[in-house]
């Protein structure tokens, strides 16, 4: 019963160097100001995601209108070019004033996109030392 | 950075949830809650700082983008060392590097019986002089067995929860365990005998 004793205290002690011996601090460390360039980095990281999921739902989006504008308008363009050189002349015109308004939309949409991303990628670029 | 009490469940269940609802900032209060337990981890695990620094950010990435998966069954400090040991697991793989190191057993277990447990260390050494020695036998030991026994002494971890990290059964990380201790005891034994 003693000699139980006697090993169960040598390993007692034995077990309480070794705790003593892993809690010891290490000389490296994770660098100062690491939580928030990781936090930084994730935060950019889950906005790109949803960046790349916006671009998926837009090109949908516009493939979708595009298709829409074929099948719906597609026949009567078909049909302007038929008609006598007046007609068609007011009729390209018109629809050359709807294509340039389109375009105009679509640039300023895309500009507007590219200067949000722009500041944004900015406002997270992480450094090795920063943070 | 040494080891702090864990959160209580309560604690997390508010930092997760803030962070799923992208609360600012509550991100890097979770990092800096268990940036600590992570580095202790995968600084275990791979020798090399600057690795283990980049599998640090890799570990809390995959949190971040995982963490719609925590359905809170385990502590969230047990979930992290999870995904923390898993991410350093596969870097040792990716780089063939030794992981387990228990190849040698019969001569181990044979000089383990020669070393019966009233070898007294106690005698050979006082204890700042044994704690070198054990620092030092704690490095030569293989990465999952220096881990184990930092989850289990230094971190405080139960056997279940060791086995939810390193996904093996209690049984297993028992016998680890068993046997981490004594490659120390055989390894200290060694030391002593050349000291004569």
């Amino acid at each position: 019963m003693t000699e139980r004793t006697d090993h169960d205290a040598a390993q007692e002690r034995i077990d309480r160097l070794i705790a003593r011996a892993l809690r010891e601090p290490s000389d490296d460390a994770l660098p100062p100001g690491f939580a928030a360039m990781v936090a930084a980095r994730a935060e950019a990281e889950a906005q790109a995601t949803v960046d790349w999921k916006e671009q998926l739902l837009q090109g949908a989006l516009f493939s979708f209108l595009t298709l829409t504008a074929l099948v719906g308008f597609g026949p009567d363009f078909i049909a302007l070019f038929g008609r006598n050189a007046a007609g068609t002349t007011a009729g390209l015109s018109a629809a050359i004033q709807w294509s340039i308004a389109i375009t105009v939309c679509l640039a300023v949409t895309l500009f507007v996109d590219m200067w949000t991303r722009g500041r944004h990628a900015a406002r997270h670029r992480v450094t090795p030392g920063s943070g | 950075m040494g080891p702090r009490e864990p959160a209580s469940p309560d604690q997390d269940r508010v930092l997760v949830e803030a962070v799923l609802a992208r609360v600012p900032g509550a991100f890097e209060a979770l990092v800096r809650t268990y940036q600590g337990l992570c580095w202790r981890i995968v600084r275990r695990m791979v020798r090399d700082p600057e690795d283990a620094r980049e599998l640090c950010q890799e570990t809390f990435l995959r949190v971040h983008r995982h963490l719609g998966q925590y359905r809170f069954e385990s502590s969230l400090r047990s979930w992290l060392a999870q995904v923390a040991y898993s991410v350093a697991v596969r870097h040792l793989k990716r780089k063939r590097l030794r992981i387990v190191a228990f190849a040698d057993n019969d001569a181990h277990d044979e000089m383990l019986t020669r070393i019966h447990d009233g070898f007294d260390l106690e005698s050979a050494y006082a204890d700042a002089e044994l704690v070198a020695h054990l620092r030092n036998a704690i490095e030569n030991l293989s990465p999952m067995q220096r881990t184990l026994l930092a989850m289990y002494y230094a971190e405080n971890m139960s056997i279940g929860e060791i086995a939810l990290v390193m996904r093996k059964p209690e049984g297993t990380v028992k016998s680890d365990l068993f046997r981490a201790r004594a490659a120390l005891r055989v390894r200290l034994h060694a030391v002593v005998e050349k000291r004569g």
